[in-house]
């Protein structure tokens, strides 16, 4: 058993899940306490001494279904607590029941809210329908997808809704957007249901660490913002809001700590009057800050459009620490969009308003960089002071559009710094349309800015 | 590791969750899980988790449970060793040498000012010396600074307090010690390792739903499962501030006081602000919820 938290924690090390030996020995002594057959208080107890950082629950999660799914778990064990879905006969009472059947099956079973029934009727609903072959190395995604389509949720979901809306008085608008929220949980269940059935099928079909190399295990802050499908995103900006708040805490203490400022004369005799006069203790007045003006110039067409959303809200969120930040977007036209940002207070709004309202599109609606650039050099150069800081956000793809980078000399000779963040990685810039090392030579830095992370860390650097 | 004679606090998670409930904290089986846990292993609980999820309660109700005292440390910025370990009483040190300081010699003195009577005891030593059982809260530690976190770690770790003239103080018994953080800033990496980590999250609508029943006495089912419901939907959206437990009980109360018996759109529009304290939420919420 202490083998097997072992590899597990080798496992989340593996997924950059920081586990320390202290932490792994931890867990492997709260196992002399645990009831290691229960199977919900092993995984509170590795989970309290493994994980320490909520955002990597996600992961945890997954590789302590596969580490301990009730398929290797079981092996061996009292036979007094299997699944139902382990009893051959039971599964195969299913086997005679038309899919509509079933359908209505696990209908009842949701409403009535019993979970060991549902377990075993999604397992036959995954043996009738993902058609897993042994030994296929794939994940679970295409079982997953075939296993879903054929049991239609969406049919599912309105016999549950016809199923409960008799409750529900006509007219009540509000009670059926209750109904549908419960729904939505309802079915969000299934799916992991069936996510986690096909997963232990595949575990002992595999074992566990083959598994688990295949798995992808990432943390939000390492997901690629290029490659980041819908759901990614979702998490990555459910991360943006506490990363901003305690890189903003970060820095603020930072600047409350630098270089204390001139000997506060009244204060220091104040406090001597209690020693006698003698001034023990000095105080001294706090320095005011210095804060940065910002200028953010962002290409919004379709291949980087992520990328610049987060970066934007991110550096909207931190906008206390700047003196101002005015932000520009683009295409193949530039147009500051400053307004729209301060007007509103959610940056998804604002997002989407500048989709409608912000002319960013000329000709064609493909970057043209020379040509927003030059834009820029006309129309703003004279309002950028010695204290801004001016950020490029993009890939510096051109689309084989005239570079125009000598313009760029000008905004640096005005500026107090020029940025560039570019979300392909490194090894991708200057192949192809990308024309990076042309405007990276008039810019004191070029960032690689692929996620989170590394948005972090240049934030950080840039206060 | 662990002597015969020491005597746990808890027997099993299942009593953990048992004593939890009688003093009127209803408990996951994580929460009485890691309680257990950190009982066993001699751990400190660092719990964390959005505002208004009971993590203070927590510590509370653990200390209700296990009739000990509380010994509470609030953290906040600039909280250094003479707050939260100990302090010498200079004041009390000089009037002392003014007194009586003819007939005796300096180390005399030196070893006379520097013992137990002057000594003012802070929440951290108190908990360390404590003969009677004790719960150690310490409040909102992420407000402190990095630095002055690591006066921490000894504590958590050795239970002792290492004072330079009068040697080190042992632990009597070790406390059972809840931290709580709002997450404000990453703790330490050394702080982390020390502790075993609890995350307290907004409860599922069962426990939620408990939850209400118990505190709220005279609330119907029915009430209780349509405003678990419609809270939990509001928790979905991307708000300012979630509405917490606490709030969901204060409308829970709310309604009852008006005596209504069901949330329909009309009710949501008038005590919505019991809920959400932004008016950019509410004018979200209301958007997204309430109009279709």
């Amino acid at each position: 058993m202490i083998k097997r938290v072992i590899e597990f924690s080798e496992a989340l090390r593996g997924a950059k899940i920081p586990v320390s030996l202290l932490e792994s020995i931890d867990a492997s002594n709260s196992l002399m306490s645990c009831d290691i057959f229960d199977r919900g208080e092993l995984k509170a107890f590795l989970s309290t001494t493994l994980v320490k950082d909520h955002s990597h629950q996600k992961v945890f999660d997954r590789l302590f279904d596969i580490y301990f799914s009730p398929a290797t778990y079981d092996h061996g064990r009292v036979e007094d607590e299997t699944p139902l879905r382990q009893e051959p006969e039971l599964e195969s009472s299913f086997d005679e029941l038309d899919d509509a059947k079933l359908r209505e099956l696990i209908k009842d079973s949701l409403l009535r809210g019993n979970e060991s029934e549902l377990q075993s009727l999604l397992a036959a609903a995954v043996s009738r329908f993902a058609g897993i072959e042994a030994g296929r190395p794939v994940g679970g995604v295409y079982y997953a997808f075939k296993t879903l389509r054929q049991l239609d949720l969406d049919k599912l979901r309105h016999l549950l809704f016809e199923a409960r809306s008799e409750q529900i008085e006509a007219g009540d608008s509000l009670g059926v957007k209750l109904l549908n929220h419960d729904l939505d949980v309802a079915l969000e269940k299934v799916r992991r249901m069936v996510d986690d059935d096909i997963r232990r099928r595949i575990v002992s079909d595999r074992g566990a660490d083959a598994v688990a190399r295949t798995l992808r295990a990432t943390l939000p802050e390492d997901i690629d913002f290029t490659h980041a499908n819908t759901e990614d995103l979702r998490e990555i900006s459910r991360a943006v809001v506490p990363l901003v708040r305690k890189l903003a805490s970060r820095l603020g203490s930072r600047r409350r700590k630098g270089h204390r400022g001139t000997l506060d004369f009244r204060r220091t005799i104040r406090r001597s009057i209690a020693d006698g006069g003698v001034p023990v203790e000095l105080f001294y007045h706090k320095p005011l800050p210095t804060k940065p003006e910002l200028m953010v110039v962002a290409d919004i067409s379709g291949s980087v459009a992520s990328f610049a959303r987060f970066t934007l809200s991110m550096l909207y969120a931190l906008s206390e620490q700047f003196s101002r930040v005015r932000s520009f977007v683009f295409i193949d036209e530039i147009d500051e969009v400053t307004d729209i940002f301060e007007g509103s207070d959610d940056i998804e709004d604002a997002m989407k308003l500048i989709n409608t309202k912000a002319k960013v599109v000329w000709m064609d609606g493909h970057s043209d960089y020379g040509r927003v650039i030059e834009g820029f050099v006309e129309r703003w150069v004279e309002e950028i002071a010695h204290r801004t800081t001016v950020i490029f956000l993009g890939d510096a793809r051109n689309n084989y559009h005239p570079s125009k980078s000598h313009l760029l000399a000008a905004v640096r000779m005005k500026a107090r710094a020029l940025y560039w963040l570019n979300p392909e990685p490194a090894a991708y810039w200057n192949s192809g349309d990308s024309i990076m090392s042309q405007y990276g030579v008039y810019c004191d830095s070029v960032d690689e800015c692929r996620n989170l992370r590394q948005l972090e860390s240049f934030v950080e650097r840039l206060l | 590791m662990i002597e015969d004679s020491e005597r746990f606090r808890f027997a099993s998670p299942s009593q953990v969750g048992e004593l939890l409930s009688g003093v009127g904290y209803l408990p996951s089986v994580e929460i009485s899980s890691v309680l257990y846990l950190a009982d066993r292993l001699k751990k400190p609980i660092l719990v964390e988790g959005p505002a208004g999820t009971g993590k203070t309660e927590l510590a509370k109700s653990a200390a209700r449970a296990l009739g000990a005292r509380l010994i509470r440390l609030q953290c906040h910025e600039g909280i250094d060793e003479s707050k939260a370990l100990y302090e010498w009483n200079y004041k009390k040190q000089l009037l002392h040498i003014q007194s009586d300081r003819k007939s005796e010699s300096w180390e005399e003195v030196e070893s006379d000012i520097f013992s137990e009577n002057f000594l003012l005891e802070r929440p951290l030593l108190a908990a360390i010396r404590a003969k009677d059982p004790v719960v150690l809260l310490i409040d909102e530690v992420d407000r402190v600074e990095i630095e002055t976190e690591a006066l921490l770690l000894e504590v958590l770790s050795e239970y002792q307090i290492s004072i330079p003239e009068l040697g080190t103080v042992v632990a009597n018994q070790i406390p059972l010690v809840v931290l709580t953080s709002n997450n404000t800033r990453e703790l330490s990496e050394a702080l982390k390792r020390r502790c075993l980590f609890l995350f307290l999250d907004y409860p599922d609508k069962e426990r939620e739903m408990e939850i209400v029943m118990s505190k709220v006495p005279g609330v119907s089912k029915v009430l209780a499962d349509s405003i678990v419901s419609f809270v939990g939907s509001l928790r979905e959206l991307d708000l300012k501030k979630r509405p917490s437990i606490s709030e969901t009980l204060d409308w829970t109360l709310t309604l009852l006081n008006l005596g209504l018996e069901e949330v329909d759109e009309s009710v949501v529009k008038a005590t919505i602000n019991v809920l959400l304290k932004y008016r950019s939420d509410i004018s979200k919420a209301s958007k997204s919820i309430l109009s279709s």
